[in-house]
């Protein structure tokens, strides 16, 4: 039997450029019994070499088909650096400029839990913000063929970047139990010349009253913090209970901090929901760029940073060696075991501790 | 750093007789033991206060001990009681004697302030004197290394089955996973293991045949002592908090430490057992066996101190230092309070 965890080689069989930022890339494992099946809206860990001979960890979104047996796409926006001075994205720049067809690439998982509740029977609204459409894409394919009532909400700039616009398309052409509907904030001539989109500007109230009757929905959101801020507090606004709404940021997750003097807000400016829809906890490792919620009955912080594919120095994991101390920017953590040494504030041992809140980590 | 208010073993009784100064050394304090006229011991400072001399040098004069280089004299409280050639005796010529007591056939030093010395406070042994027990007769030895690692080594089952792969261990020692539990006057680490073969060194004396059902309990009290218990009963009738099978084997094993100085450790031990009691030939058979076995613990941790005295590179605490760190940092805090103690009384 394949072990269920632990990085595995995936040989990149095909690469797509799918809009002027995104390329997908078609990923088949090397071993072919090492198949290790997805659900809808769940990632993969990938560890990327860098230049520099370190590497580094990045999690992208599987945006194909789960019914598609034996094949990954994750779809990966080139990340350029925002200001003069400072880095592009290292590890969207791998993919995007030193990866091709054939070229073998180290990913754990998949993993995740902002997956389709495929248990539900409720209609579902995907809402999506940039490339944070790439695991909306996997669940309509998921929805596909069903009796399941679905509306795809993507918002981009434009259609230069719009990704996978046609797939998209054809889906909801041929399942009459899907629809989209497609907004961008700074159309081009070309783009109204041939209606590639439904409407003009950001996701508002207005737009989200006027595309959903009033209904319980399942809603799943995906995009960048300001995104997913501004839409966040609409549809509560709205009135739906945040058990109904599952989401995923995407992107470095040190945008958080700039997004909200940066970004143009179309709303007042919101607090980013600081708990998942089902009051679990998000963990947020600064470093890493990876922001979860917390899994219920996880053993520990360590245990679960290592299931995101991440690498904490440990050595007891008993707290008394104190290998594992790590920065604790934000948020409180019980201990299940008292730490041997006393820790200065701000300080936390992962091995022997799980969250009291959400938490910022320096990992 | 050690301790002080706390009973050490200083010597078997046996070790100190009658007419004979017996010099021996506890947590860097010289200490001279001799027999006075009624067979109790007496326990001086070893070295007089005029040049230094060990006293143990010198000779016995009744219940006194007189120096060897110019005669003064001491008795067992350690007042001066004769100067030769001068008038009058200093008073500041004295020695520290210390409290101490016989028990278990072993001689116990207060260490620190003798007017806390309280006899009821030395390590209870259990059964001791029970004449359904028998009683594996210990020895001595000395390890170069500091006592902690003695403590850490008897706070850890999980050596067994590396160290002592002919005796105590067997693969199932490898596997069942160890509780710690931190009391208030030490701590002990433990485990049942349930439906094993029964350790080679214990298997000709069980009373059933087949597989068991084995506890190992491991536990250190400050400073420290340690006993370490074998239990074992037939497969399937053992585990916490169950009534013991009527044929279990218990071995119950005395273990005391004493800090010669940072360097070295004088280890006393002997040992209980629920069978037997009065089979010398099975005593020694045991005693036998029990010295090999420490006399593997002894090469592995001289060679410890050695290699932690002497590091290039850092050591790694693992899940199972739990119990032995925990015993340091407890025992650390009350060597602290106890110095905190001492600079407020001055």
């Amino acid at each position: 039997m394949q072990p269920k965890g632990g990085f595995r080689d995936l040989v990149v069989v095909d690469k797509v450029r799918e809009s002027e930022t995104i390329t997908s890339f078609y990923l088949k494992p090397a071993d072919p019994d090492g198949w290790r099946p997805f659900e809808p809206g769940q990632f993969l860990v990938f560890r990327l070499p860098l230049p520099d001979e370190t590497s580094l960890l990045r999690n992208y979104s599987v945006s194909s088909s789960p019914k598609a047996e034996g094949l990954y796409r994750i779809s990966v926006k080139r990340e350029a650096a925002r200001e003069a001075g400072q880095p592009d994205g290292l590890g969207s720049l791998h993919l995007h400029d030193r990866t091709g067809i054939g070229a073998v690439l180290k990913a754990e998982g998949p993993r995740g839990g902002f997956v389709l509740d495929r248990g539900s029977d409720r209609p579902v609204v995907l809402l999506s913000g940039g490339v944070g459409l790439t695991p909306m894409v996997s669940m309509l394919h998921d929805l596909a063929g069903s009796d399941r009532r679905a509306i795809f909400i993507h918002a981009c700039d434009n259609g230069e970047v719009h990704a996978l616009r046609d797939e998209v398309a054809e889906l909801v052409a041929a399942n009459p139990n899907l629809s989209a509907h497609i907004r961008y904030r700074f159309p081009s001539e070309a783009d109204r010349a041939e209606a590639r989109h439904d409407s003009e500007g950001v996701v508002t109230r207005e737009l989200l009253q006027s595309l959903l009757p009033l209904d319980d929905y399942d809603f799943y959101l995906c995009g960048p913090p300001p995104f997913m801020q501004s839409v966040f507090t609409i549809i509560r606004g709205l009135g739906v209970d945040k058990s109904r709404i599952a989401y995923e940021f995407f992107g470095p997750a040190t945008v958080l901090d700039r997004a909200e003097t940066e970004a143009p807000s179309p709303a007042p400016a919101p607090e980013a929901p600081r708990e998942t829809a089902e009051g679990a906890p998000v963990i947020e490792f600064r470093k890493s760029g990876i922001t979860v919620p917390w899994t219920d009955g996880a053993e520990s912080i360590l245990s679960f940073a290592e299931d995101q594919g991440l690498s904490p120095a440990f050595s007891c994991r008993a707290g008394i060696c104190s290998t594992c101390k790590t920065a604790l920017l934000e948020g409180d953590a019980d201990y299940f075991e008292e730490p041997l040494d006393d820790l200065e504030d701000g300080e936390i041992l992962i091995c022997c501790s799980r969250p009291k809140t959400s938490l910022v980590l320096d990992l | 750093m050690y301790l002080r208010n706390s009973w050490y073993v200083a010597a078997w009784d046996s070790e100190v007789v009658a007419g004979e100064l017996k010099p021996v050394t506890l947590l860097g304090e010289n200490v001279v033991l001799y027999r006075k006229k009624d067979g109790t011991v007496a326990a001086l400072e070893d070295a007089c206060p005029h040049r230094k001399l060990p006293l143990s040098m010198g000779r016995i004069k009744g219940d006194d001990v007189e120096c060897g280089y110019h005669g003064l004299t001491f008795d067992c409280t350690g007042t001066c009681t004769r100067v030769p050639g001068a008038e009058k005796i200093p008073h500041v010529a004295r020695v520290r004697s210390y409290p101490i007591s016989e028990r278990y056939g072993l001689l116990w030093v207060w260490m620190g302030d003798a007017a806390l010395a309280d006899e009821s406070k030395i390590f209870e042994v259990e059964h001791y004197g029970d004449p359904s027990w028998g009683v594996n007769r210990g020895e001595s030895m000395v390890l170069d290394c500091n006592y902690l690692y003695m403590t850490d080594n008897l706070l850890d089952p999980s050596h067994v089955a590396w160290v002592h792969q002919s005796s105590f261990g067997n693969a199932a020692t490898e596997e069942a996973p160890l509780e710690t539990t931190v009391g208030t006057d030490g701590v002990t680490v433990w485990r049942w293991m349930i439906d094993v073969e029964p350790a080679p060194f214990y298997a000709p004396f069980l009373k059933f045949a087949g597989n068991c059902d084995r506890k190992q309990h491991y536990e250190v009290r400050y400073p420290s002592n340690a006993i370490i218990k074998a239990i074992f009963v037939p497969a399937n009738t053992g585990g916490e908090d169950k009534p013991l099978h009527e044929d279990v084997f218990l071995m119950d094993s005395y273990n005391f430490m004493t800090p010669v100085d940072e360097n070295h450790t004088k280890y006393y031990w002997f040992q209980m057992r629920n069978f037997a009691p009065d089979d010398a030939e099975i005593s020694s058979r045991f005693a036998a066996s029990v010295r090999g076995a420490f006399e593997e613990d002894r090469a592995v941790l001289n060679a410890v101190h050695k290699g932690m005295a002497n590091k290039q590179t850092p050591n790694l605490d693992l899940k199972i230092d739990v119990g032995p760190l925990r015993f340091r940092r407890n025992l650390a805090k009350r060597i602290e309070a106890e110095n905190q103690l001492a600079v407020a009384a001055e």
